[in-house]
């Protein structure tokens, strides 16, 4: 089988996640910053290490660098959290519905408003389109840093520039991006930096990170023991334990500091190039297929993430990505969990077909791809017969 | 010269003030505050031998927030 649903989760993983997971259970077993024993303080400082690790990735403190179960968990703090005492949010018809469901259920219990900026054009038209939605209670924009479903990259940095005019924080979802394109927190001036450990980063499912800059306590949407003033039935007021309850995930937390050392060897530059040179060449080569219909006009680089949207004209993108699974291709069809992007493409029927390689996908295994693709093409009208 | 403790609020902290004092050259590990000395529940320490007023200071001047010192 050949995976290419990177944009899910990163598979395979590397050779060095295995050992790093092992010596979480062999040797780092102890429940980290909660006794005082040998086995919990070595458990306490390999959490750490990841934590300076994840910390100097970003561009941030230690101790503001959250673990998260995964990229909701994170978006679900940093969305109601900041949004404590109510309020209007700017978001994007590019969303997840791990930003778009939190904002709804904000809406629904009446706290919150949020509206959604058209961001299909280009830079000019994205930052002007966020800037007209501000409203004198504006609290929060809420954007991804690149779409799951077409790949483009919004330009967070103006976005960030139109916030602090506005007195806005700036929560900036990066799934997509995070090991994939350089994210400085305090250069970008983003508040809220959400992200999975999972993807780009290389660590196991079950991981994420939420990174906070610049930003006053915000509210919680868990309340535990932290192993810090426990005396108090109060949470506590500093970072991390503000939003870390209850045990951490150990093993999960050590494969992500050995997925981070994986990207950092290979370079955030270098993967990029390789994952979008591979996309740029899919989509060079679906452009010449007839019955093979494309989302995006051009994967450029600085632009785009590497995902590739298609649909083979006649079937559905979950028809189609069964037709590649029973060829020994592994990709995502249908809506991607960002249905308001599927409206703007006019794919809410169908879903669509994602491309979206990794670090370990080579540009042979892309051409075995297309070449299969071309197979289901020509064979699309008995496909349809037979159904 | 005996030990002292620096107290401070969490592990992470902990963590953060020791390799902050290492690279002033002030080496420290880190304890579990004993427990007749914590004042509002756990909290994590890290031992230092020599001047520990001087080594609150600049853990202060890091942002890094003392509890106290237990000599």
């Amino acid at each position: 089988m050949i995976y290419f649903d990177n944009a899910a989760t990163t598979f395979p993983k590397p050779q060095t996640i295995l050992p790093a997971v092992r010596d979480a259970i062999q040797r780092y077993g102890g429940n980290p910053g909660r006794s005082g024993h040998k086995i919990s303080l070595q458990t306490a400082e390999k959490v750490y290490e990841a934590r300076k690790k994840a910390a100097a990735f970003f561009h941030a403190e230690p101790e503001n660098t959250v673990f998260a179960m995964n990229c909701t968990h994170a978006l679900n703090m940093a969305i109601k959290g900041v949004m404590k005492d109510c309020g209007h949010v700017v978001t994007s018809c590019l969303e997840h519905n791990s930003v778009l469901r939190p904002l709804h259920a904000l809406s629904r219990d009446g706290k919150v408003t949020y509206t959604v900026a058209d961001v299909m054009g280009d830079e000019d038209e994205i930052v002007s389109n966020i800037e007209r939605e501000f409203r004198p209670d504006t609290k929060a924009v809420v954007i991804t840093h690149a779409s799951n479903v077409i790949g483009k990259i919004m330009p967070v940095e103006r976005i960030a520039a139109v916030c602090r005019s506005r007195h806005a924080k700036l929560v900036v979802d990066a799934a997509q991006t995070a090991g994939i394109l350089p994210i400085d927190v305090q250069k970008m001036g983003i508040h809220v930096l959400c992200m999975a450990g999972h993807k780009g980063l290389y660590g196991t499912t079950g991981t994420g990170l939420m990174i906070l800059n610049d930003i006053e306590p915000l509210g919680t949407i868990m309340e535990g023991g932290t192993g810090s003033v426990s005396g108090s039935l109060d949470q506590p007021e500093f970072n991390p334990d503000r939003y870390e309850s209850g045990t951490l995930n150990t093993c999960g937390i050590l494969s992500l500091s050995a997925g981070m050392d994986f990207v950092q060897q290979k370079g955030i530059a270098a993967l990029y190039r390789h994952e979008l040179g591979i996309c740029r060449f899919v989509h060079q080569e679906l452009k010449k297929m007839d019955g093979v219909v494309l989302y995006q006009d051009e994967i450029i680089p600085g632009k785009s993430a590497p995902i590739v949207l298609f649909n083979v004209e006649g079937l559905t993108s979950m028809e189609t990505t069964e037709a590649l699974n029973q060829m020994g291709f592994a990709l995502r069809g249908a809506l991607h969990c960002a249905p308001l992007v599927h409206e703007k493409l006019g794919t809410s029927e169908i879903g669509a077909v994602r491309f979206s390689p990794g670090a370990f996908n080579t540009t042979a295994q892309a051409v075995m791809f297309i070449d299969r693709l071309k197979k289901i093409v020509r064979n699309r009208r008995s496909m349809l017969e037979i159904h | 010269m005996d030990k002292q403790l620096i107290m401070l609020s969490s592990i992470t902290y902990a963590y953060k003030a020791r390799d902050f004092l290492a690279k002033k050259g002030i080496s420290s590990y880190i304890e579990r505050t004993p427990e007749e000395l914590k004042t509002k529940g756990c909290s994590y320490s890290i031992a230092v031998r020599g001047d520990a007023d001087k080594a609150a200071a600049l853990l202060e001047s890091a942002r890094i927030k003392v509890l106290g010192i237990i000599r």
